[in-house]
């Protein structure tokens, strides 16, 4: 019964329209058909009983005098005009002592006679009526007759009837079916254009389509709402679609302009480096070749040239060091780590030497990057642990665990960096210290340039020791293998 | 050897060719020198190295700058290559470019150094150095 439910659940609506309409034929044909077959099994066997009480009345007189006078052939002559009669199984005439006088069988039925009864009676059996009489002459009892009638004739009607009803019902049924084709296309169809319609939206994402109201009706309502939705969907999708572009044009802008930034940088920096370089070496030339009074006011307006022109030209590095991590990449290859980081350390020597510093150096692993990449990060971060030194020598401890990402740490014992600090510092040219300390304020922007290149992040903690844990992680997708190399 | 080594150098800034011959001088080295400050006069100039019998004379070493008009010094030094009669001749990159990139490049050519051009006074003795060397390789390996 689920089952079904669950059948009836999933048909077509059509199919389901049809399904109604044909049960109901059904039960009303079926309802009416049965109603008229028992009223007519009823009434068609009282009429058989009236019948029969007739026939039997007739032959009952007819039989009398035969009775009367022991004439046992007459007797048989008057029930053998029973024989019109096809359904009469058989009828005995019989004496007041209960012996037969007469009978009459229908051919190919037994021979035993009908019951008698002393009054006159109608005594239904299976499939039959029997119907005893009393025989009187004058008053005076004779004998009695007795009729067994069978019932064939109801069946044979029932029969009749049964097989009518069927033909009715499956006629009925068709035209039903036809007639009622017309009406189930105009219930269904407003179902099916809807649902071709929301079919057709959700294949084109197209929003402007429009279902069309054909009904009145709740589907009519129906309809509304949907298109009504449409609309409010279709003026979200354009707005969104405009955003999109405003974005994309926005964003193309800022690449744009960007570059043009990028080029600006790398153009400049790289031609500033020659007059620097020009200022420095003449500046010096002049100096060693005792141009200038050599008193030590010269001597120190010279050393402030050559100072000045340092730093601006460590100041060009810096800058075209960062506009080149803007270029197209180099094709990253496999890089040993420990050997970028004892790069880093050589370019640095002259620092460390000068500041005392130690270096501790984990066990690094090898990834796939761009050397110089990877060289320019850990020497800035190791520049920078030593540019900001604390009064003791610089301890700065390199780092390396491997996580869901690779995350490395420089940490030092200098002078740290204040919490509310610790996001500022990798902004371009933000400094927190004045000019005893120099520096361009981009070193910690290249960092987190070259570790944002390869999706990864760079960040700073505060160390125990009051100085600084920089870290850095980059993507798990870029370790080849561990270094084989022991932990310094 | 009966003339002085002829050194081809090729520069755009005159105040950089001066800080040569100063570096030169200081080394202790005695040569000739060709300057051009683009390319293509120097390539005019070198086109005949390639003769059995050059009208004119050939470079013993050249010194180029990376960065110039015209011709850049890697074009310059590829036609160098191609002229047979100096396919041979060392060849000294100088470069106020200190990107690796450039580096790179100029190093993966034969028979061809690399130096950036010094930002210190103190730095112009490794420049002598290194060209006495090349000079050295060139009249004496042949």
């Amino acid at each position: 019964m689920t089952l079904l439910r669950g059948l009836f659940r999933d048909w077509p609506i059509k199919r389901k329209l049809l399904a109604v309409i044909l049960a109901t034929t059904t039960v009303a044909v079926g309802l009416a058909a049965a109603g008229i077959l028992w009223t007519d099994s009823f009434f068609y066997r009282r009429l058989l009983e009236r019948d029969l009480a007739a026939l039997s009345e007739i032959i009952a007189e007819n039989s009398a005098a035969p009775l009367a006078f022991e004439d046992a052939k007459a007797a048989s002559e008057t029930l053998a005009a029973l024989r019109a009669r096809e359904h009469l199984v058989g009828a005995c005439i019989y004496r007041n002592d209960s012996s037969v006088l007469a009978r009459y069988f229908r051919s190919g039925t037994r021979a035993v006679c009908p019951p008698r009864r002393e009054e006159l009676a109608v005594m239904p059996t299976a499939g039959a009526i029997t119907i005893s009489r009393p025989i009187t002459l004058r008053g005076k009892r004779l004998g009695t007759l007795s009729i067994e009638y069978d019932l064939g004739e109801v069946t044979e009607r029932r029969t009749l009837y049964g097989t009518t009803v069927l033909a009715i019902l499956a006629l009925s049924s068709i035209l039903a079916a036809l007639a009622s084709a017309r009406l189930r296309d105009k219930v269904a169809e407003p179902v099916f254009r809807l649902v071709d319609t929301a079919g057709a939206v959700s294949r084109t994402r197209d929003y402007s389509i429009r279902a069309e109201r054909l009904t009145g009706d709740e589907m009519g309502v129906l309809v509304d709402a949907f298109n009504d939705m449409l609309s409010r969907v279709q003026s979200r999708d354009e707005e969104l679609q405009r955003l999109l572009l405003d974005r994309e044009e926005a964003n193309r802008q800022l690449l744009r302009l960007n570059e043009d930034l990028e080029r600006f940088a790398f153009v400049a920096s790289h031609d500033l480096q020659e007059p620097i370089r020009m200022i420095t070496v003449y500046t010096q030339l002049l100096q060693k070749r005792a141009l200038l009074d050599q008193t030590p006011e010269t001597a120190g307006f010279v050393h402030n040239i050559v100072g000045g022109a340092r730093r601006m030209r460590e100041l060009v590095d810096d800058l075209r060091a960062y506009a080149e991590l803007g270029a197209p990449n180099e094709p990253d290859v496999s890089i040993d780590l420990n050997l970028a980081l004892e790069k880093a350390r050589d370019n640095l020597a002259l620092s460390i030497r000068s500041s005392g510093a130690e270096i501790r150096m984990a066990d690094l692993p090898q990834v796939r990057a761009y050397e110089g990449h990877m060289v320019a990060l850990l020497q800035n971060l190791i520049g920078n642990a030593i540019k900001y030194r604390g009064p003791a020598a610089p301890t700065i401890t390199v780092g390396y665990r491997e996580a869901e990402e690779l995350v490395f740490s420089v940490e030092d014992n200098g002078i740290g960096i204040a919490p509310e600090f610790r996001e500022q510092v990798f902004v371009p040219f933000k400094r927190l210290h004045g000019p005893t300390i120099p520096g361009s304020g981009l070193g910690l922007s290249i960092c987190k340039r070259v570790v944002e290149r390869y999706g990864g992040r760079i960040w700073v903690d505060g160390a125990e020791s009051g100085g600084s844990i920089f870290r850095f992680a980059l993507p798990l997708e870029m370790l080849v293998s561990r270094s084989e190399k022991k932990a310094v | 050897m009966n003339r002085l080594p002829l050194i081809l150098v090729i520069e755009d800034n005159p105040a950089d060719v001066q800080l040569l011959e100063l570096a030169l001088s200081e080394a202790g080295i005695a040569a000739d020198l060709m300057t051009f400050a683009d390319g293509a006069n120097a390539m005019r100039w070198i086109a005949s190295c390639g003769d059995p019998n050059p009208s004119g004379p050939c470079p013993d070493l050249a010194i180029v700058d990376l960065n110039l008009p015209k011709y850049d010094g890697l074009e310059l030094l590829n036609a160098l290559r191609r002229n047979s009669g100096l396919a041979d001749v060392p060849a000294l990159v100088m470069s106020s470019s200190t990107s690796p990139r450039d580096e790179g490049r100029v190093r993966s050519l034969p028979n061809t150094e690399y130096l950036a051009k010094p930002s210190d006074l103190d730095a112009y003795a490794e420049v002598g150095a290194v060209i006495a060397r090349l000079l050295a390789r060139a009249t004496h390996g042949g």
